[in-house]
């Protein structure tokens, strides 16, 4: 299948907007270190459902509450707009119980979202039992676990004569609250969420800022998971957020590269949806699903590449070190043969490397390439020479590592036959500055403690 | 106490029925009970006692912190020195008694005046925010959810940063930095408050020799400017040389007043048992030196 216009074009649309809403509260939750709260509040959407809907059946036939409230008695029970309530405050409860579990009893957060959501669940599941028999109404809790993107875009509102689907309203607003929320309270939910306790002594309530964060959660998960259903519904509130984290250094940052990368896995999922099918031979596949699968993808991607956290740049940093190292001391090799009159072929640096520095063949190589490559070393007829930059850096090296010797022995009264290996490290990370306050700490001295001329 | 009490987020809560019965011998050197209140104390502690669920971990706490002086808390692990400030700022309900700020107010009334200094280890330093961030959280005593900073809140954040020598690190991610140089962070936020009563915990824990000349010389200018700093202190051979005045906790108040009226081997011994024979050694040698 390929990409058709309009149809795959809101489905992506659709997805990236719902992506969206969910990763700017979503970065605040991975911040406090409550990620879950996002699976906990919305798998609380079924029993809000069902609530709301069985409240209203039950208040349209009360006659009391008919006296009261008159209208009551012609409203709809399956009214989305009852059922939508329904779930956002039971949304809001799950957090709300969640908070009290935790403060009043002390369990651990994490377990108190598992017992109030489970059971919440449960509790809806049931309902929809009763509401099933009773009246004869269908909620089909499967509809509600998974969602369906391509549904989601047939059911459609007409906006100034246009066919706009329903889904896109929605989230498109629940995007827009969201932005506009987290731009307004952006200073009160980074000082509340790094620092809590300093938050409420200065009078920030940090309290009513967690409530307006869960219950921006709790409206996200539910304007989200009629398209997406409210299992991946938790995959766009952590998944772009986590990586957003692993990229940036700031804030802002992060919630801007988070929506980035929901709109990315958004549209890439669905893309993925219509193309890989084809490809592996199978029917079709959801696209919510697919969405979830680019986010990951795009996660395991910043583990490997991020710029500062990577493994993949990590480790390069590590080997570039250990190069620079070894090409530095190959140098001071040659600079020492030049001061005993040898001159050194390959096969003897080689050998020396091996013994004293206990590196191997390819290592050595590679290093004896940077420093041809950098203009410090010249073969001819198989032997090194330094040339004259080389020979200046080398200069450097054999001087900084003669100063701490000296430095050791006399200062720190290290005996001359320890020093040796000490100096070796501290040679690397000698700045011209370092050395000459050594000198100046040592004095007019023209030898190191093994009698060695130290170079100027 | 009742636990519904827990984080209402006020200090005055005084619930008479539970008080737990109090033996005035066990207060050596504190307010004698029924006591006056001096009326301008910056700190006034009065009959404060904090539970934790039905586990009082601080007993009547009684006492008035003049204003200009520096204070420390010392005590054994345990011995209720952080609970002391929580209940003072209100971050833990008080089973009993009450604590009024600055002449007599309230804390809600008096929130602007009165800055934080938590524990270092109480925040995650990986959170994406830079040092001039974290700096500007001290100016929103002042702002609260909306206000907008003003050019005299930039200014007043620029100087914190100046003072304590991390302005070159301004915009440099907080996790980034030395124990010490975020200890620096944390204090230049309540400097930025421009408060005049600081409650500090640990403020001397585990950094260099640097940052603790650095913390000493702005604790110092803080009472020059006639503000007052109650810090929580575990080193108790540097008490006398830091402090003026010394709270010495043991779940009940052991001692309070001047230093060297405080840390004697009577006093300690109480405080910390057996346990600290070679401390209190120490803070007899203290003592002669202080007098000498």
């Amino acid at each position: 299948m390929t990409w058709a216009h309009p149809g795959d074009t809101w489905i992506a649309v659709i997805g990236a907007l719902a992506a969206v809403a969910c990763a700017l509260p979503g970065c605040f939750l991975v911040l406090r270190r409550l990620a879950m709260m996002g699976d906990a509040i919305s798998h609380a959407v079924l029993p809000g459902l069902a609530g709301g809907f069985l409240l209203m059946l039950w208040a349209s036939d009360a006659g009391s509450i008919r006296t009261v409230l008159p209208w009551i008695a012609g409203a709809d029970p399956r009214h989305p707009l009852v059922m939508l309530t329904g779930a956002i405050v039971v949304g809001i409860l799950t957090a709300v119980f969640t908070e009290l579990l935790h403060e009043r009893l002390r369990t651990d957060r994490g377990a108190a979202m598992g017992i109030v959501f489970t059971s919440l669940f449960a509790l809806g599941l049931i309902m929809i039992r009763r509401a099933a028999d009773d009246v004869r109404v269908d909620l089909d809790p499967a509809c509600v676990l998974y969602g369906s993107l391509e549904l989601a875009r047939l059911d459609t509102l007409h906006i100034a004569g246009r066919e706009v689907p329903r889904a896109l309203v929605t989230l498109g607003g629940v995007a827009l609250l969201n932005g506009t929320g987290t731009l307004i309270l952006l200073r009160v939910l980074r000082a509340t969420s790094f620092d809590p306790a300093f938050s409420q002594v200065a009078g920030l309530r940090p309290r009513v800022a967690h409530l307006l964060l869960m219950t921006m959660t709790a409206v996200t998960a539910v304007a989200a998971f009629e398209a997406v259903g409210t299992i991946l519904v938790v995959a766009m509130i952590v998944t772009p957020a986590a990586t957003a984290q692993l990229l940036t250094r700031r804030l802002g940052a992060m919630l801007i590269v988070a929506a980035a990368i929901g709109i990315a896995s958004a549209i890439g999922g669905h893309w993925a949806a219509i193309t890989l099918p084809g490809v592996f031979g199978f029917e079709d596949t959801v696209t919510s699903g697919m969405i979830a699968v680019a986010g990951g993808v795009l996660f395991a991607l910043a583990i490997f590449l991020a710029p500062r956290d990577g493994i993949l740049p990590a480790r390069r940093r590590t080997h570039a070190l250990g190069m620079r190292i070894l090409a530095e001391d190959l140098l001071g090799m040659l600079y020492r043969a030049e001061e005993a009159g040898e001159r050194l072929s390959i096969e003897i640096v080689r050998a020396r490397a091996s013994a004293g520095l206990d590196v191997g063949p390819r290592r050595v190589a590679s290093a004896c390439a940077r420093l041809r490559r950098r203009g410090h070393i010249e073969t001819a007829d198989g032997m090194f020479t330094l040339t004259a930059s080389g020979r200046a850096l080398a200069r450097s090296l054999v001087r900084a590592h003669r100063l701490w010797e000296s430095f050791l022995v006399r200062h720190a009264e290290v005996p001359p036959d320890h020093v040796h290996r000490t100096a070796m490290e501290l040679e690397h990370v000698t700045d011209a500055a370092t050395a000459r306050a050594l000198e100046d700490r040592l004095g007019a001295e023209a030898l190191d403690p093994h009698g060695r001329e130290i170079p100027g | 106490m009742s636990v519904a009490d827990r984080g209402t987020g006020t200090v005055d809560r005084n619930s008479p029925g539970d008080r737990v019965p109090v033996d005035p011998a066990s207060i050596v050197h504190g307010m004698p009970p029924g006591h006056e209140h001096a009326r301008d104390a910056a700190l006034m502690v009065h009959d404060v006692t904090v539970a934790y669920d039905r586990r009082p971990v601080l007993f009547a706490i009684d006492l008035d912190v003049p204003a200009g002086c520096l204070c420390a808390v010392v005590g054994p692990n345990g011995s209720g020195k952080t609970t002391l400030l929580r209940g003072c700022l209100g971050l833990v309900p008080l089973a009993a008694g009450h604590v009024r700020m600055l002449g007599g107010q309230r804390l809600d009334q008096v929130r602007a005046d009165v800055a934080y200094v938590p524990q270092r280890e109480s925040v995650d330093w990986d959170f994406p925010v830079s040092v001039r961030d974290v700096v500007r959280m001290g100016r929103l005593p002042h702002r609260r959810w909306f206000g907008r900073m003003t050019a005299e809140d930039h200014r007043r954040v620029d100087e914190a940063m100046a003072r304590v020598e991390i302005g070159d690190l301004a915009d440099r991610q907080i996790g980034r930095l030395s124990g010490g140089q975020q200890q620096r962070v944390f204090l230049a936020r309540a400097l930025a408050q421009d408060a005049r009563l600081y409650f500090m915990d640990e403020p001397f824990a585990a950094v260099d020799a640097t940052t603790e000349r650095a913390i000493l010389d702005v604790l110092r200018d803080l009472r020059r400017q006639g503000r007052t700093v109650i810090a929580v202190h575990h080193d108790l051979p540097t008490v006398a040389a830091f402090f003026d005045r010394a709270i010495l906790l043991n779940q009940r108040l052991v001692a309070y007043g001047p230093v060297d009226e405080v840390l004697t081997p009577v006093h300690l011994e109480r405080a910390y048992g057996g346990r600290l024979v070679p401390l209190a050694a120490a803070a007899d040698a203290l003592r002669t030196q202080a007098g000498g």
